[in-house]
């Protein structure tokens, strides 16, 4: 009898220890990835400068939080240096130096990436929602292996982009 | 060319209107020449006839016409994916030349085919015919544009290729371009074209009211209706919009018809062209009141038409009004973007 109850409370125990445990993985990826890039879009999500729709352009979503919490989702890149760039324009009351974190999406891999440390490549045949673009990449030779295949003509990284090349973009044909 | 069902439909609505307003002025013509209403020669009974034929058929065709304009939105707005750069109808409008010229015309042809109507209305309540010329009259002014429209159509779809990169609404309706007539009114001053939409709207509104109640002032009234549609297509772009979408900087008068927006946009032009064609037609029917025939009715159907008229600006604003007030969108002070 004695073995049993054991037994039992044992059970009893494994049990709210199993579900603490699932309360714990339940709640962890919230707190132990707290610096993780927002990645759910919602249907309501609208990048800032065009007003599109991102949820229609998974593959080509960058993101930017903010300091104070807020975070806005562009459908490429091109748009989301516009906004870095003009920061008041889009989002009166904020400015670039309270930008916490930059992400874009790896073209190949389709995963966030942080934006400061990717590789652009410039001049490429593809093509994003936006028109011409700026196709992210997290390393050197992803880039190089994009640029040989799509006719791309040159590799940039973060800080050499300018609003002027920004701007070039939109007026290609 | 692309062969989208919307494109096919687009297509055969224009020529089916071009074929039919084309038959109807055939007979149109021989009835501004030689009908006599005392006469009982062999050709005016045949015109007499065939005038009940083709004003039934005009009835409908014009009432394709009003509808094609929202065909043409909605296919405009539905080939979006095929293009790069487009987001909404107006990047895909943009993509080769005939697109907004299309749409101008078509809006044109919804005015004045609602003008035919009311007059065609009008007509079929007098036992003598009596508004019979002028309305053949207003056809064979229609009747070109409508066949321009078609031509126009035609050339704005057979010339589509999915290959061509187009522009962003956001980029043609920015004050950031140099040019065009979206950036322009996207230009002008938010706040200030939001009290200019509402200074007008009251103007008309009272000017509707005071005509309704006394009877007069139709022909002001019928002006300010044309001033106030006008005034709220250019308010659309500068401030109505703004409030819709809740961005400081998307001007687009298209991106409201999409679903994400409810299809708010539907309603909205709904409500505009309504007014403004049953505003005109007070102007329209106004010089025909003291014909014997029409006494009984006709003012009783203007005041009917300034009503609706009336009844439709109204619910613009209220939706208007609506849209501002829940919107999360402030705009405090004088920016221009």
């Amino acid at each position: 009898m004695m073995e049993t109850a054991a037994k039992e409370n044992n059970c009893s125990g494994q049990r709210y220890s199993s579900i603490l445990l699932w309360l714990i993985l339940l709640f962890s990826p919230s707190l132990s990835y707290a610096d993780d890039p927002t990645v759910t879009i919602k249907k309501t999500d609208r990048c800032p400068v065009c007003g599109m729709f991102v949820y229609k352009y998974p593959k080509w979503v960058a993101q930017i939080s903010f300091k104070d919490g807020s975070y806005y989702f562009y459908d490429g890149a091109k748009d989301m240096f516009k906004h870095i760039f003009d920061t008041a324009k889009y989002t009166s009351g904020k400015t670039a130096e309270n930008i916490k974190d930059i992400y874009v999406t790896d073209y190949y891999e389709v995963e966030l990436i942080d934006a400061k440390s990717a590789f652009y490549v410039l001049g490429s045949n593809v093509l994003g929602p936006m028109g011409h673009e700026l196709l992210p990449f997290k390393d050197q030779e992803a880039a190089q292996e994009f640029l040989e295949d799509h006719k791309g003509k040159t590799i940039i990284r973060f800080q050499e982009v300018t609003p002027a090349l920004i701007e070039s973009l939109d007026h290609r044909t | 060319m692309i062969l989208h069902p919307t494109v096919i439909a687009n297509l055969l609505a224009a020529y089916i209107s071009s074929f039919m307003v084309l038959y109807a002025l055939f007979y149109g013509v021989q009835i501004l020449k030689y009908w006599d209403i005392e006469n009982g020669h062999e050709l005016q009974l045949v015109l007499e006839r065939k005038t009940y034929l083709i004003s039934t058929l005009l009835g409908y065709v014009f009432g394709l016409q009003l509808l094609s304009l929202f065909l043409y939105i909605f296919t405009a707005d539905s080939l979006t994916p095929l293009f790069v750069g487009s987001m909404c109808a107006a990047g895909t409008l943009n993509v080769d030349a005939f697109g907004y010229p299309t749409l101008v015309l078509k809006i044109v042809n919804f005015i004045v085919a609602g003008l035919w109507l009311v007059l065609n209305y009008a007509d079929n309540q007098g036992y003598d015919y009596p508004l019979i010329k002028k309305k053949y009259l207003l056809l064979a002014i229609i009747a070109p544009f409508i066949v321009l429209e078609t031509i126009l159509e035609s050339a704005y779809f057979l010339s589509m290729k999915a290959d061509v990169i187009t522009s962003c609404c956001g980029s043609l309706f920015s004050s950031e371009r140099t040019t065009g007539l979206g950036s322009e009114m996207a230009a002008l001053p938010a706040l200030t074209m939001q009290r200019i939409f509402y200074g007008v709207m009251f103007c008309t509104l009272a000017s509707g009211i005071f005509f309704y109640i006394k009877g007069l002032g139709g022909y002001f009234y019928a002006a300010s209706s044309l001033l106030m549609f006008l005034v709220s297509l250019v308010s659309i772009v500068s401030f109505i919009s703004l409030y819709i979408y809740e961005l400081p900087t998307h001007h687009c008068p298209f991106c409201i018809i999409m679903e994400e927006y409810h299809y708010l946009g539907y309603l909205l032009y709904s409500l505009l062209f309504g007014a403004v064609v049953s505003g005109i037609g007070i102007a329209a029917l106004s010089p025909f009141r003291q014909v014997e025939s029409l006494k009984h009715m006709l003012n009783g159907f203007i005041r009917k038409l300034a009503l609706a008229s009336l009844i439709l600006y109204a619910a613009f604003t209220a939706l208007v009004t609506y849209e501002i007030v829940t919107s999360s969108l402030v705009i405090a002070y004088e920016v221009v973007y």
